[in-house]
């Protein structure tokens, strides 16, 4: 598959992790191949065993629960499996050097930017501090750090996400490696961060002709940077070829899933498909069986015609705020229908005191004026980077932080007013569902527990027994079954989970649902479930939903109404599919500019382009 | 930085206030006063309660709590904090004579405690489930649990008893005054082993499992496999990367050391008959001597919250996130 010689070659190789219930099989007979000066990126879902492979090729697993129980990695004819612990320590940074998911946690908190980053130089054997300190600065200056000199002396919490991502990636190129291995190394970032470190990663690949193993769960990032692609899924390779050949012609019922499952941008679908459209896992004793499947023509049909239409606000209101009204097939809000919540210049301001007396001496404006209004049975979407208020406002209109202004009115009336016996009332038909599963449920309580509790706060159904069928019928609505009442959440995987937060909130009947990047957490194949889910439960219970995210094509797949938010204001509000199509604002713009395009012109421009750097 | 510390002395000098004047009220509440022990042998009725009021008056016993409390407040004022009532010489006296005798006892004990128990700790996390590991956690796990009082009586009857290799109480022998500065040193040492080892051995056990569990946190951290992805030399990454974070919740403890430097131990310094400040605080509760009382306790809680103030300042020292601005 390879066109350039190899550099790294994985073969057979099984990484076994130990456990009570007998052996773990993270990668489970799997064999790679990555040229010199290529890029090869793994795709996979948490668990598929992507980033085990990486730590594998450096022998970074911890000794007490992993081992390596068969096959070889071969690196410059030798075979890093076999190779003395004092001599895989010589490879780890000089010949084969790593980054990580997570830039905030990777770097060690108590030493400086120039200590970590003059670590690395050192261990490549350079003692002299002058030569140290300038080699960091020209290293900081290459991966495109604008005052180098600053940034040497800070902590690491004193720089942005990016900033630190460009930082380790300096410590990885500190000793001239052949091969990067990248490790999500995005995921973490906003969007538009994202585009700027692939183009970095794809800068250094030149310049310097070094091997990448990039290792995503996101298609989209892989298509903008792999030269060829492996697919795993539960520890298995299931499918590997140029990145043309993946995107174009997918082979692998898996890899057809994974493709089609994402909400994209450019698709207008109602429903997404999901990777179990495409094929059956089937257990056969130790070893799983995939059978693929033929999506029916009808299914496919479904997908446009299942749900209803986009629902716009009114047009008197659009026509007011200056938006032109789309031709394209959506209703509207009768005029004479008042909005189910309406805010008016909201604002959140969080104090920053100091001194003596800890006196206010200013404000962080979280939220700096923001009005909408949100109509019965519609989807708005707040959209926007990490900071740009979207969250806050959420939990604003839930007065779960203090408001420093403005007006949310529920219904007409005051929400903010609201106390004792109303505030209760009206805090049942506005619920939340937050963004990680896995913290969100309390881990002592049974699923019947956190279900039946809200109900007993709220007084929905008449005793005991009552709730726990209404409890049943819930999860039964939300994909899952009668039996998992009584079990606890560590039982559960992250959608399943997800999944039981969606029942915990429509349990007391709530007519307002506000999702708090409720799907940010999730795998794309199960983030689709969810978000298919959402729908079907907005279309069977008239649900009004405000859908926050940081993902544009997830709000976009959702919204009828969309706002884009920045710098605690609202920078663009329309219908979602016009702000797609017709952006008027330079945020909103470069915030779509920056989303990975793995449209198949896109990816054979940037293939080409490859052509002409080798 | 100095506003925040204006502001937590602030506080600190409110709450003092708060304590002395809470133990003042609890004492002078105490059944029985210090005429009461005083007064006890004598059996003249008539005598004895003229004594008695006489005694009152002249230490200031027939004041109510809140007047009696604020002459105790405007003397120390003056840098005065009273005279003891059963040993009749001032308080600042009876201090000054039993902080040496402490200070031998927890400034040693706290130079093994820490010199022992970082080593102990980075030794157990680097041969985390290892035989010699196993060994080394289960002694310290034995010695954490066996209470001090009975590892005393024990080293008293062994060493002193049975082999007679050490003194079995006391700090000093009856011929210490005429000795030689060489031979008082020695004197000394051997009077300390045994209430140094029992003052110790508790400590020692904490600390290093404390270091322990805290290392086991640390080298999970994402930074620790950052740092071998580098290429840094195991040994490096653990005492360089791991223990320098390790430092920050040690650090912080090191602070709560503070007033426990002075307050000496009850129990250790009276099995041993050691003259420190544990055994005066002892002896002036059972004595309802007040000022001596009100003078250990002001001392106690005054080091108690330095020794909060110098943690929160530590603290900032080793983790460069924390700052008070």
């Amino acid at each position: 598959m390879t066109s350039a010689a190899p550099i790294l070659e994985i073969d057979r190789l099984k990484t076994y992790f130990r456990s009570a219930h007998g052996p773990v099989k993270a990668v489970d007979d799997i064999s790679l191949s990555l040229g010199l000066g290529e890029t090869l990126g793994v795709v996979g879902e948490s668990g598929s065993g992507k980033s085990v492979t990486a730590l594998t090729i450096l022998r970074l697993l911890p000794e007490a629960s992993a081992h390596i129980e068969a096959g070889k990695i071969v690196f410059l004819g030798r075979d890093l499996v076999r190779l003395p612990k004092k001599e895989i320590q010589k490879v780890r940074g000089r010949m084969i050097s790593m980054i990580f998911q997570e830039p905030g946690t990777s770097l060690n908190p108590v030493f400086t930017v120039a200590q970590q980053v003059g670590e690395a130089i050192k261990l490549g054997g350079e003692n002299s501090a002058a030569k140290v300190r300038e080699k960091t600065l020209q290293l900081l200056q290459e991966v495109g750090i604008r005052d180098p000199e600053r940034i040497m002396g800070s902590y690491p919490h004193q720089v942005s996400g990016g900033q630190k991502q460009r930082v380790m990636i300096a410590i990885a190129l500190s000793c001239d490696p052949k091969i990067l291995i990248a490790d999500e190394p995005t995921t973490a970032l906003d969007v538009t961060v994202q585009a700027q470190i692939l183009d970095l990663l794809r800068k250094l690949r030149d310049e310097r002709q070094m091997s990448i193993l990039f290792i995503s769960h996101d298609l989209g990032v892989i298509s903008e940077i792999a030269d060829h692609v492996a697919v795993m899924y539960r520890g298995k390779v299931v499918e590997t070829g140029s990145v043309l050949d993946i995107f174009r012609n997918p082979k692998h019922p898996y890899t057809k899933g994974l493709l089609a499952c994402r909400p994209r941008l450019a698709g207008d679908t109602r429903r997404l498909l999901t990777v179990s459209d495409f094929m059956e896992v089937r257990k056969n004793g130790d070893s799983i069986e995939i059978i693929e499947k033929q999506v029916p023509a009808t299914r496919l049909a479904e997908l446009q015609s299942r749900g209803r239409e986009r629902l716009l606000s009114p047009k008197g209101e659009l026509t007011k705020l200056g938006i032109t009204l789309p031709a394209s097939n959506a209703t509207f809000v009768p005029e004479d229908q008042s909005p189910i919540l309406r805010v008016e210049n909201l604002e959140v301001h969080f104090p920053i005191k100091k001194g003596v007396f800890r006196r206010t001496v200013g404000e962080v404006k979280a939220v700096n004026g923001v009005s909408f209004n949100v109509y019965k049975g519609q989807t708005l979407g707040l959209v926007g980077e990490s900071g740009c208020g979207k969250t806050t406002t959420g939990r604003a209109i839930l007065r779960l932080v203090p408001i420093t202004s403005g007006k949310v009115e529920f219904e007409g009336k005051n929400f903010l007013g609201l106390r004792g016996e109303e505030l209760r009332t009206a805090r049942r038909r506005i619920q939340v569902i937050f963004q990680d599963p896995y913290s969100s449920l309390n881990p002592r309580l049974t699923v019947e527990a956190a279900l039946t509790g809200p109900m007993k706060t709220h007084r929905v159904g008449k005793n005991p027994a009552d709730r726990r069928d209404r409890a049943a019928a819930t999860l039964e609505e939300c994909g899952l079954l009668t039996e998992h009442l009584g079990r606890y959440p560590h039982e559960f995987s992250g959608g399943q989970r997800q999944r039981i937060c969606i029942a915990r909130a429509l349990a007391v009947e709530p007519e307002f649902v506000i999702c708090d990047e409720s799907v940010s957490a999730l795998d794309v194949s199960v983030q689709a479930q969810v978000l298919n889910l959402l729908k079907d439960l907005q279309d069977d219970r008239g649900l009004t939903y405000i859908f926050i995210s940081h993902d544009l094509g997830v709000v976009k797949f959702m919204s009828d109404m969309m706002a884009v938010m920045n710098g605690g204001k609202i920078v663009e509000f329309g219908p979602s599919d016009e702000i797609y199509r017709n952006p008027s604002n330079d945020y909103t713009r470069n915030l779509i500019a920056a989303i990975p395009d793995d449209s198949l012109s896109s990816i054979e421009r940037r293939q080409q382009l490859r052509q002409l750097h080798a | 930085m100095v506003s925040y510390l204006l502001r937590r002395s602030l506080i600190g000098i409110v709450t003092l206030t708060l304590i002395t004047m809470l133990i003042y009220t609890l004492i002078r509440n105490m059944p029985g006063d210090a005429t009461t022990l005083a007064m006890s042998e004598m059996t003249d009725r008539a005598i004895k309660q003229e004594q008695i009021e006489r005694m009152k008056a002249a230490y200031g016993l027939n004041n109510s709590i809140p007047v009696g409390y604020s002459i105790w407040l405007k003397n120390l004022f003056q840098f005065d904090m009273g005279s003891s009532i059963s040993k009749h010489r001032p308080v600042s006296d009876l201090i000054m004579e039993r902080i040496g005798p402490t200070l031998l006892l927890s400034i040693t004990s706290l130079v093994l405690t820490f010199g022992l128990s970082i080593p102990f700790g980075l030794y157990a996390s680097a041969r985390a489930g290892k035989g010699d590991e196993q060994v080394l956690s289960l002694g310290l796990y034995i010695l954490y649990s066996l209470p001090s009082f009975v590892a005393a009586l024990f080293l008293q009857y062994l060493l002193a008893v049975r082999l007679n290799l050490l003194p079995l109480f006391g700090m000093t022998s009856d011929q210490y005054l005429s000795m030689t500065p060489m031979q008082k040193t020695w004197d000394l040492f051997i009077h300390s082993v045994m209430p140094v080892a029992c003052y110790t051995y508790g400590s020692l056990a904490y600390y290093t499992r404390f270091i322990r569990a805290n290392m086991e946190e640390v080298v999970r951290q994402d930074y620790i496999r950052t740092a071998l992805a580098k290429g840094v030399p195991p040994r490096r990454v653990l005492i360089h990367h791991a223990f320098r974070n390790t430092m920050i919740p040690l650090v912080t403890m090191i602070g709560l050391v503070l007033p426990s430097l002075l307050s000496g131990s009850v129990i250790i310094e009276q099995i041993f008959a050691w003259p420190g400040m544990g055994r005066l605080f002892f002896e002036s509760i059972r004595e309802r001597d007040y000022p001596t009382i009100m003078g250990l306790t002001l001392i106690f809680s005054a080091l108690t919250l330095l020794g909060q103030l110098l943690s929160d300042i530590l603290y900032a020292v080793v983790d460069p996130r924390v700052n008070y601005e």
